[in-house]
This record gives C-alpha cells, structure tokens and sequence, in this order.
C-alpha cells in the first residue's frame, strides 16, 4: 500500500481539481475502491463519518473535510463557538478578552452582532429597540450562494417573516448589517480568502497569496429604498451574474493585490499593514474558537472559504466561512488562481507527490508551500511549545500532550 | 548654483519658522543624500552617516537644523550632478516648450492625418445621426443633472462600444508610410520597419540620463519571488514570500510622508522629482505627483472643478458618447480597471471639454463644437487615467495630474509629432537599440516576416498601461515624470525583447513571435530596465 501510485477519486467534477491529478500522474478510482486521496463533498463526508457506516480510514487515506466542519461553516454555530470563546477567555481574565469602554471586545470583535432566530428573538427585540435606526440582514443558517437573504429595517418586517411558516422551519441568523462598507469606485465588494487547515490540534493553518475581491455591479447607496435591490449590497457571485451589468471577461474579480495597492496608495503604508493583519488576526481566532469542539481526524485537511467585508474604517468583519469554496472558474484568471490553490494544497498535503503518510506529517518547506504562507503552526510557536514542555515536565506525563 | 542657492535659502527662510511638514520633507531630502552618499561611500547604517554629517559646516551648524538640512541638499545636488537644473523642474508650472523642430514633411503628413480622422470622426456622427449640441436638460425641467447623473447617463448608444475613431493600428500605418523626401531611398539600408530617420540617444546616451536606476542605489520595485528561486536564496520555511532583495526595498529606506494633502513651500515642490526617480514608496505616490506635477498649489482645486463641471453639464456632446464607449470597452476587458469606469469617464469628458485647454492642441478642422479641446478620442484614451484612480480617491485631484500629465507626455504618444518625446522618436530609439544591441534577433524576427515595432508599438502608445499590472505601471510613470522623459519606454520594451530573446529564438513563426510577447502581466518593470541599461553582456546575454 505504501509503493505504487497514488489513488484518488472525486465527488466533484472540476477542471481544477482534476487537472491537478492528473498533472500529478496519480490514477483514479471510483469511491468503492480503495482510495488515498478523496475530494469530497459534505454529504459523503458525513455519510463516511457516521457510526453505522463501519469505514475505517487506513493510514494513507486523507479526506478533504473534517467530521464536524458545521461547527465553524454553519452561521448559527460559528456565531455560537465564537460567543462561547470570547466568554470562556474572559472567564480566565485572558488580556485578549479586553473590553474597550462601550463594553465591546477590543481584540475579538470578529462578527458583527448577531442573534439566532427564532431561539434568541426576545434578546433580538431588545437590542434592536436600543438603537432603533440600525439596519439588520437576515440570512438562513443553511444556505448558501446568497439565497433567502433580505434586510430588515422595521419589526413589522420580521413579523411577516415569522408568519410565513415554511421560513421558520429553517433557522435563521440576524446581525448588524454593515451599512458603510470600504467602498472602492463608489462600489461594494468582499473578500474570498482561502485558508488551509492541516490539524486543529495542534493548529496548523496556512493562508493562500491568492484571494479576490468579488465587486457588486452597481454603486452602492446606501438609503434605505435601495434596500430592495439586493445587486448593491450583496456580494455572491452566483447572484451578481444575473444582473445586466455583468461581464464574464473580468467576472466583477479583482486580485487582492489590488486591494493592497488601493489602500496603501489612498490610506497609508501603516492602514494598509494594519487591515492585512487584523484579517490574518481575525482568521486565527475563528479557528481558535473551534479548536476544542473539532473532531481532530489525521486523516482530515480542509480548505475554507472565508468571505470578509471591510468596513470605511478598514476593519475587518468575518461574514462566514464556506467548507466548500466554490472551484467553478469564471473567468481565465480564476481558473488559473484556483487550478494554483488545488496544486498547492496538495503539495502541502502531500509533499514530493508520495503516498499520503497520516503517521508523519511533516513541516512543509518554503517551496512546498508555494503561495501559501503559515497562518499559525502552533507546533512552532515558541510560547506555546514551552508552556507544553513546562506542563509536561511538572506532570511527568510520557504520552503525547496533542490531544 | 548659485540659483539653487536662493532657491533653497528662500525655502529655508521664506516664513519665519518652517511648517512640520516643510521640515519633515527637508528631512527626507537629507536622509536621500545621506544614504546617497552612504551607498558611494559604502557605508550602510544612516546613522553613522547622520553622525558625519555636522562636519561639513561651522559649529553653529550643529544648533541650527534648517541650515544643516540646506548644506546637505546642496551637497546632495552637487553628488547627484544634476543635468536638470531647476530652471527644468520648474518647467512643470510653466507650460512646456515640445521642442523647435518642425520638419514640412511631418506637418504635411500630419494634417493629412487630422483630415483622415476628422473624416472618420464625421462619418460616425453623421451615420448615428448623433445632435452636435443637445441641451442636457429635458423641456420640462429646469434643473441641470448632477455630475454623477450626468455621467451615468453618458451611455455609447447609438454607438456600438466597439466603435473607435482611430486605435494605435491606425496609427502605425501613418507613421511607417512616412518618408523624408530629403533622404535617398538607398543613402541608409533602411529596416524596412521604420519611418524616417532621427538621430536618437544611445544606449550610453540613456544610461547617463537615467542614471538614477543604477543598481547600486536602492530602488522602489515590486518583485515577487518564483519558487525555485528561494531555494536560491536559502530562505527558512515560514517566512513571508514577499520578501525583498537586496537592492529593492519596500519603503523602507524612506522614511514616510503623513498622508496629507497638505501643501508645501513652492520650491520645495520642485526637489520633488528627484526623488521620484528612484521610485516613489506606494503611501507617498500621491503627494509626490501632485507636488511634482502641479507645484503645491492650494487645495482649492475642487472649486474650479465645480466650476468646470458647471459648464461641461449644460450640454450634451457627441464625443461624449465615444469616450463612454471607449471606457466600456477598454473597462469590460480588463479585469484591473473594471471598478473605476464612472470615475475614468467622468475625469475624461472634463479633459475633452474643457474649455482652458483648446489653446493647447491644435484644432481639427472641425470646429470647437464636435471636438471641443482639438483631443479627438481615441481607442485606449482611458488607459491613461485608469492606473492614477488607484492613487486619488477625489476626483478633481485626479483630473489635476491627468491633466498635466497628459498635456506633457501621454499627448505626445498618439499624435504625429517629431518632438524629442514624441512616439516616431521613441520608435526610432527602440528600432535603433534593437539594431545596435541584438542584430541577430532582429534578422531572425525580419527572416519571419515579424516586425517588432508592431509588437512593441501598442505597448508605448499606450505607456503600457493595459499591459502590465496596475503596479508595475505607476513604478514606470514614476520614473517617467522623475526623468521627465517618455524614453524609459522604448528601453523597456528592448528590455523585454532582450529579455525574452531565447523563447524568440526559438519562434517558427509569426503567431509563436506574438504569444511569447503576448503577456506581459509577470513583469517587473525595473530590474528589467537595470538590466538593459548596467548589465555588461546585453547583447550575448543567451
């Protein structure tokens, strides 16, 4: 098993992810043979997952999700282990659980406010009575590619919501709409980051070079009779391509580079460093939060999607985190920027193209890692290492601490 | 120097005090010449320097910084040998002299041309049945649109946004069917590819004009490094891939200006372009070109554009059409630009129609009312605006520098002109260096039939903006208005053929020749220009 090719197989028939193997010379199998390497989708993942399924993963057989993913991909649980996070670092008088005057985290402000529906609506009300002008935006739990969203402005707007039945089957979430987005060319647009995550425990997490800016079609206005229009103020591209302004040529994309230059040139040399490393900062944490509740399968990497919005202020705001980012191209550039993602995944997951080895996971090089950088690897973070140390040698424990 | 001297000493005593930010830019003119004098000297930490600096005057030197930041600039002048006195720079507030030399043949080709394209210009109004002047008010109300209405609804139609009156093909063709009816056909061996003959600066003649490139300064360069290079460069894992070389740095040997709008004392404005030469550190870009371009004039600029723009409203005009298609256009293909298309035409139809710019051009033949400003748009006339809306988030800033830039140079890149920075020269420069320097791939490119003027015509008459990334295109206009010359435009695209000379020798035919020049979105502007300019064995470099 260790010798031969590499066996992979897919869920997903996508040019980028295909092309990769086969550039690689590995052979490809369908799902019921024996596989090393499989791309796979949620469902599979879970079905593979489940206890009455019975499937042991051999030492050379990596996945592309890990078991529990929903609790970092689904709105309503981010929101809920982020919540529990900033609590519990606040209960052990941790210094990143400072609060600033008006009672808001200074450091771990990731989300805007958000509230669950229907379970937190009376605590909802009350916020919302308090400031009585700020827009909210609804989104389904679930849902995916921008569907079922709409902004709420008044009560009466959530009433009529709540009476239509088939909607409250599904959970919903409601937070603080960002009404003064960073505005590029009068126009609206967020973040899609890819972020590499190898183990949880220990964190090792790398972000890709290769993010984009998706830009709204329309300028954006920000009075509230344009809130019908959802081309100004949302992002997904799946939405944007059905407006008559778009163009497959540059599909709305544009390269994060030309964020950087955008800001640096407008704002400074200092706003421009600051809004790239509250971005990196903002990433960590949400992996942190999850840290503990994730099932820490060996045989699991996974790549987010982690869509930011940038406010005139130039903070970022995590909206969500996608398991599956979409790997359809739109463009010629897109097709090259994901067909370069894939091929780098796998050659931080599977180095030198050999047989995927769960037992050893190495260190990857610089070159290895090709525009991925390290986001965090807390096997090499000084700190952390010595406190293990430290805790090791005071409890005379053999074992391995990584738990 | 005894000009800069007053020039200097009235910066230096002109108010009483200095203002912070006269001092902080004085500051950095020191620190240049500190680590100028450094670089020659070997000598790397500017504090050392900084040390050695009080000893070049009298003690009282030592209390009184203004006049040690005047020895130092002095000095640095002097260090730098600068050719361009500041009667030159002072040329960007006074309107520029182009250049004396008016050849008959050039001037009757050229109104042939301005007859060619007015033609065109004719045809497409006519065949549109487009209104010469239409009120942009409608009967029932009486209030002008906004600026912003009035540039949503300049919209291409009737016209299709491929529509264009002449593009860089057009005018190629002209400038290649020149012939000087002085010169004898067999006199020269001509290369069958160029027009007529100029004399034009060496490759020496360059390297001492552009003698700020020089490897051994540092130099503002945006690089990225391929992977196999690491591996040369011995880096550990886990650090950033952007890390810099040696020779280039990141802003880091300047210290930085606030990003202010502030204005300055006047003749400071004008040590600005020496420092532009050696790259502008991106935070700093807009202050430097507004400083160097428009002087330090007050803020209050913003008024007059409100003005002009009170005027532009009133009536609608059909080269508005045309520049909104040519904007439509140029911005659905390019997927750098596509964000800024309301603020590039918006910026366009004021330079087309403003009134205080038709002194400049001569008119075409037909009339202020189609062709307000004698600027007859063109294909690829928005490219030249599209890389400064990454640099001036207001508008009337933005059209400010455009203005004075395009008036400068860019105007010099699409019209028939034998001025010293005018494109037949520049072309004659590339031809030249890439008869001196590679003649054995150019007889392999004249044996396929390929001429490289084609190929490297486009990328000058538009000043490359289009084809390299956004980034890549300010660090080259950097250099162009530090040097206040267009011929860093005919180096770099020697450069490339240079540098791309072993894919081209290997080329079978015309379409491989046009692939292998084809994208240019990896390049790095300056290493390439060091490298045609220092390098010792351009010519056997394969």
């Amino acid at each position: 098993m260790s010798g031969g090719r590499v066996r992979w197989c897919t869920d997903l028939e996508k040019n980028a992810l295909v092309s990769n193997f086969e550039r690689r010379g590995w052979q490809r199998v369908s799902s019921d043979d024996q596989w090393n390497v499989y791309w796979a989708t949620v469902g599979t993942v879970h079905r593979l997952f489940s206890p009455d399924h019975g499937y042991r993963l051999n030492d050379n057989q990596i996945l592309n999700h890990f078991p529990n993913h929903y609790e970092l991909t689904r709105k309503d649980l981010m929101v809920k282990n982020i919540k529990r996070y900033r609590r519990d670092l606040d209960k052990e008088g941790s210094p990143l659980a400072a609060k600033g005057r008006d009672g808001r985290y200074l450091h771990l402000d990731l989300v805007p406010d958000t509230f669950m529906l229907p379970s937190d609506y009376s605590i909802f009300v009350q916020e919302f009575r308090r400031h009585p002008h700020t827009t909210w935006i609804m989104k389904p739990s679930g849902a995916a590619q921008g569907r079922g969203i709409f902004l709420v402005t008044k009560l009466s707007q959530l009433k009529r919501w709540s009476k239509d039945s088939k909607a409250q089957a599904r959970s919903y979430v409601i937070s603080r709409y960002l009404d003064r987005p960073y505005l590029i060319g009068g126009k609206k647009f967020d973040l899609r980051l890819y972020v590499l995550v190898t183990s949880f425990r220990p964190l090792k997490a790398y972000m890709s070079r290769l993010g984009f800016c998706r830009f709204c079609t329309v300028k954006y206005d920000a009075s509230t009779s344009s809130y019908d229009d959802m081309f100004i103020h949302l992002t997904n591209v799946s939405l944007q391509k059905h407006s008559g302004e778009y163009n497959d040529i540059h599909g709305g994309k544009w390269h994060v580079d030309n964020l950087r230059l955008h800001v640096e040139s407008t704002r400074g040399k200092e706003a421009a460093d600051k809004l790239f490393d509250d971005m990196n900062w903002v990433i960590l944490q949400s992996l942190k939060s999850v840290q503990s509740v994730m099932i820490n399968d060996r045989h699991c990497f996974e790549v987010y999607g982690y869509d930011i919005i940038i406010d005139d202020d130039l903070k970022p705001w995590l909206i969500e985190v996608n398991a599956s980012p979409s790997l359809s191209a739109t463009t010629v550039a897109d097709r090259i920027m994901k067909h370069t993602v894939i091929d780098d995944v796998f050659s931080i997951v599977c180095p030198d193209n050999r047989m995927p080895d769960v037992r050893n996971p190495g260190v990857p090089t610089r070159e290895q890692m090709g525009t991925f950088e390290v986001l965090y690897d807390e096997t090499q973070d000084v700190a952390v290492v010595a406190e293990k140390e430290k805790r090791r040698t005071l409890t005379r424990r053999s074992s391995s601490t990584w738990k | 120097m005894a000009d800069d001297d007053s020039s200097t000493g009235s910066a230096v005593s002109s108010d009483g005090g200095c203002r912070p930010m006269d001092v902080m830019f004085l500051r950095l003119l020191v620190e240049k010449a500190v680590l100028a004098k450094g670089a020659s000297a070997g000598i790397n930490s500017i504090s050392t320097s900084k040390r050695s600096l009080p000893s070049t005057g009298a003690a009282k030197h030592d209390t009184d910084p203004m006049a040690m930041c005047r020895e130092a600039i002095q000095e640095y002048l002097r260090h730098t040998a600068m050719k361009h006195s500041l009667q030159q720079q002072k040329a960007w507030i006074q309107p520029p002299v182009l250049g004396d030399v008016e050849l008959d043949f050039f001037q009757a080709a050229r109104q042939a041309w301005h007859r060619k394209i007015d033609c065109r210009l004719n045809l497409i109004i006519t065949e549109h049945h487009m209104p010469l002047t239409l009120p942009s008010t409608s009967p029932n109300s009486a209030t002008l649109p906004s600026r912003e209405v009035f540039v949503d609804r300049t919209r291409p139609e009737p016209l299709k946004t491929s529509m264009f009156v002449y593009d860089h093909q057009d005018l190629l063709r002209e400038y290649l069917a020149l012939r000087n009816p002085n010169m004898r056909e067999d006199a020269y061996a001509p290369l069958e590819f160029a027009g007529p003959r100029f004399a034009t600066p060496s490759l020496s003649a360059l390297r001492s004009l552009l003698h700020d490139l020089n490897p051994s300064l540092p130099q503002e360069a945006k690089i990225r490094i391929s992977r196999r290079c690491w591996t040369q460069y011995n880096a550990s894992p886990n650090q950033p891939s952007q890390a810099t070389a040696a020779p280039f740095v990141g802003g880091k040997h300047k210290p930085s200006l606030p990003n202010t709008n502030h204005c300055l004392c006047p003749t400071l404005a004008t040590h600005a372009m020496p420092y532009i030469t050696s790259g502008c550190p991106v935070a700093q870009r807009a202050t430097l070109w507004y400083m160097a371009t428009c002087g330090a004039d007050p803020n209050d600029y913003a008024l007059k554009y409100d003005e002009l723009w009170h005027e532009i409203r009133q009536v609608r005009r059909p080269v508005d059409h045309l520049l909104a298609a040519d904007a439509k256009y140029q911005t659905n293909l390019d997927d750098n630009y596509f964000v800024f298309y309301d603020v590039i035409l918006e910026v366009m139809i004021a330079l087309i129609r403003d009134p205080a710019l038709s002194s400049e051009y001569g008119c075409t033949s037909l009339g202020a009312d189609v062709v307000p400003n004698g600027i007859v748009p063109f294909r690829g006339l928005c490219l030249f605006v599209a890389p400064l809306a990454f640099i001036y988030p207001r508008t009337p800033q933005l059209y400010r520098v455009f203005v004075k830039l395009y008036t400068r140079y860019f105007r010099l890149l699409h019209t028939l002109n034998e001025y010293p920075n005018g494109i037949a020269r520049l072309s004659q420069t590339f031809l030249d260096l890439m008869q001196v320097r590679l003649p054995h791939l150019l007889l392999h490119l004249k044996g396929l039939g390929v001429n490289p003027l084609e190929i490297a015509f486009p990328w000058m008459f538009q000043a490359f903006s289009g084809y390299l990334l956004p980034e890549q295109v300010l660090l080259l206009w950097d250099r162009i208005i530090g040097f206040d010359t267009l011929h860093v435009l005919p180096l770099l695209s020697f450069a490339l053929f240079a540098f791309r000379q072993r894919a081209l020798a290997v080329a079978r035919t015309k379409r491989d020749v046009e692939f292998v020049m084809a994208d240019l979105r990896s390049i790095a502007v300056v290493p390439l220009m060091q490298y045609a300019l220092f390098a010792r064995d351009i010519a056997t470099a394969a």
